[in-house]
């Protein structure tokens, strides 16, 4: 057989011959049923085609030995006990079965019956903000952590191919320690001694790994 | 026109199950009920072997198949969603597993020809006429795809629209209505100007 898909379209002989072997079976749509009877009162190769196609419908049905049900069943469930073949679903995917088959209106309410309950879980169990917790951007003042008054912050945004163990190492050699961070764009907030802050954002620049490095404390900004 | 004759073993011949009970079945079926499954086992058992046998040509591999297919039915019974109808469900699993196995096989086998019932010595020259007819449409029959074999039998003799066996297939509308031109064309080269004629 071809691969290629023909379109039935055309005339209604043409239409009326595709349609037939399910005119002969009765599964047509009424309109097409109307259309095959319409050509069929006037096509006289149609309606030859058409006794054909009953008789091929009729013909085959009593000649094919069908093989005792009974036997059969018996024979596959002994397959299933010998191969422990119990179906596929566990309990979630028979849960799950249970689920689709229940009625709309009813997985609606227990929708909603979860999403209030995860809503009370939250609040109850969910993460804790400080009374004073606020989002702050990279040009802002200072962090949320209490400022040190012998340290002064950095911004630094690392490679992001750097990996930790280089991260760690630069962390070390600038005794610093990460107090905010990262945010969206990766940076991080560094608590460094304020003696030594212009120093070490010098040298965190000159580091391989660092992209870009800032210090937060008022008196650098212009 | 009547749908199906009495001899049929048609989806929509005589059945004592309606569709939605056969939703229930597959229900049960997906909490590992055995007794829905030898039901549907049952209920089902006549018309895959029909179908299997006729798409095959080969009555032991469709035993297997049908076997096979009816394993897939019990395992995954619970990913049944009853938007579908569970005959066109069963029908596309058993579709797939023939057409796996064929696969595998062989195809110079047995004609399944070999297979019709010899005419009974008494009966009338009608009775001999019909079973020569029908041995020459099954030796014509093997000459098809195994694909336009299904959809004859799925059409002829298990009687399912054109929509349905497009959803059984897992094709286009289209492609079912040229696997039958084709297959329709081919008998009439095979076995004369027209199947009238040659029946």
């Amino acid at each position: 057989m071809s691969g290629h898909v023909l379109r039935f379209e055309g005339s209604a002989h043409n239409e009326t011959d595709r349609l037939l072997p399910w005119f002969v079976n009765g599964t047509l749509e009424r309109d097409e049923r109307a259309l095959v009877e319409r050509h069929l009162a006037e096509c006289v190769h149609c309606r030859s085609e058409l006794s054909a196609l009953q008789q091929l419908q009729d013909l085959p049905a009593e000649a094919v030995p069908l093989p005792d049900a009974g036997a059969s069943f018996r024979r596959l469930r002994g397959r299933l006990q010998v191969r422990g073949t119990a179906p596929g679903a566990s309990r979630w995917q028979a849960l799950r079965h249970a689920w689709m088959m229940a009625p709309s209106f009813l997985r609606g309410a227990v929708a909603v019956q979860a999403v209030v309950v995860l809503a009370l879980v939250a609040a109850l169990f969910g993460p804790e903000f400080p009374p004073d917790g606020r989002y702050r951007t990279l040009g802002d003042a200072g962090p949320a952590t209490a400022l040190q008054g012998d340290a002064s912050h950095l911004v630094v945004v690392f490679d992001p191919h750097v990996s930790q163990a280089q991260m760690r190492q630069l962390l070390r050699a600038s005794q610093a320690r990460i107090v905010d961070g990262p945010s969206d764009a990766g940076a991080y907030v560094l608590a460094v001694p304020a003696a030594r802050a212009s120093s070490i954002r010098d040298a965190l620049r000159a580091a391989p790994g660092v992209t870009m490095v800032e210090r937060l404390d008022p008196v650098e900004r212009r | 026109m009547a749908r199906l004759s009495g001899q049929r073993v048609g989806h929509g011949a005589a059945e004592d199950v309606a569709p939605a009970d056969e939703v229930d079945l597959m229900s049960r079926i997906a909490a590992e009920d055995m007794s829905a499954f030898e039901t549907l086992y049952r209920l089902y058992h006549p018309r895959l072997a029909r179908f299997l046998a006729g798409m095959t040509r080969r009555p032991m591999l469709a035993e297997e198949v049908l076997d096979d297919a009816m394993l897939v039915v019990w395992r995954k019974a619970h990913t049944y969603h009853p938007s579908a109808k569970v005959s066109t469900w069963i029908f596309a699993i058993a579709y797939r597993q023939a057409l796996q196995a064929l696969r595998k096989v062989d195809d110079a086998v047995e004609p399944a020809a070999e297979r019709h019932a010899e005419p009974s010595q008494t009966g009338p020259d009608i009775e001999l006429q019909q079973y020569e007819a029908r041995v020459r449409l099954a030796k014509a029959l093997t000459a098809l795809s195994a694909e336009q074999r299904a959809v004859i039998e799925l059409t002829y003799y298990l009687g399912y629209a054109c929509r349905e066996i497009a959803q059984i297939m897992d094709c286009p509308v289209d492609t079912v209505k040229t696997r039958m031109f084709y297959a329709r064309r081919r008998l009439k080269t095979l076995l004369g100007t027209s199947l009238e004629e040659a029946i």
